[in-house]
């Protein structure tokens, strides 16, 4: 039980990392640089 | 009750910690992947394969200071769209795809003096500030001020049968105006060829082409590029 809680919140960090530090940051200056359509 | 509150605090930090382990490990990763989509021109060959592209590119001088994205700006929608295009489509060749637009004000935020665009490329401010303005060069005023795109009958124009023979997307505007890449890309084949060539220069002035015996064997660079690039006025070609 502990062991399946621990990697949880590490798979969840590694994801939210990935999601903003990747995804979100890309899709931002994306944005910034050409809209959304 | 006591060991159990205490249990339940250490593994509530036993948690935070995973998580921030997992935070920590991330971020490299996530590093990677963002130069990769950004920075990488390879990010962008996965759709756009166009080898004749990449090798001027590689030739010339904007290799490695300025990425695909800084000149390229596309929307967000063009991502889902290309890969949707990539894998449900089949394209010939370049004529099945669309030239990409790059419209003057992009060149201008780094030859133009007071221009700020936003640059997501290796590009450095001190770079920047290096590069050459062409503001103030004679003949780089005088085209970017000419209200019309057709030259005086004096300056070899009034003659065309064709507008423009290059037929670059940025006249489809109808601003009127002269930009960027009439003479510093024109058609297909001369993707990232920024050097102007005469053929640039006779596709408006068409009048006074050099013509075989009347020094013909010159390029029209070869007496007019101090008026690209000298700040002074009154030199070669005005």
């Amino acid at each position: 039980m502990t062991l399946r809680v621990l990697v949880l919140a590490f798979a969840g960090g590694f994801a939210l990392t990935i999601l903003v530090g990747f995804m979100g940051r890309f899709l931002w200056v994306a944005y910034r640089h050409g809209g959304l359509f | 009750m006591r060991a159990h509150v205490a249990g339940r605090r250490g593994l509530q930090a036993l948690v935070l910690g995973a998580f921030c382990f997992g935070v920590a490990a991330a971020m490299p990763v996530a590093e990677v992947g963002y130069d990769y989509t950004w920075r990488d021109p390879n990010f962008c060959d996965d759709c756009h394969v166009h080898d004749y592209a990449n090798e001027r590119y590689a030739q010339s001088r904007h290799v490695g200071v300025t990425t695909c994205h800084d000149c390229h700006r596309v929307p967000i929608s063009h991502y889902p769209r290309n890969l949707y295009g990539v894998v449900f489509k089949t394209y010939a060749g370049p004529e099945d795809i669309r030239t990409p637009h790059v419209p003057s004000h992009i060149c201008a935020s780094c030859h133009l003096e007071g221009h700020d665009g936003e640059l997501t490329g290796p590009m450095t401010p001190e770079l920047l500030a290096e590069i050459v303005k062409v503001d103030e060069s004679p003949l780089h005023r005088l085209h970017l001020d000419a209200k019309g795109r057709e030259p005086s009958e004096a300056q070899g124009g009034g003659d065309h049968e064709d507008e423009h023979p290059s037929g670059h997307p940025d006249h489809a505007e109808g601003e009127g105006r002269i930009t960027c890449l009439d003479c510093h890309g024109s058609g297909d084949a001369e993707a990232h060829r920024f050097e102007t060539a005469t053929s640039n220069c006779v596709d408006c002035h068409r009048g006074i082409a050099p013509h075989a015996g009347q020094l013909g064997d010159l390029e029209c660079r070869d007496c007019h590029f101090d008026g690209f690039l000298g700040a002074v006025s009154g030199r070669a070609g005005l």
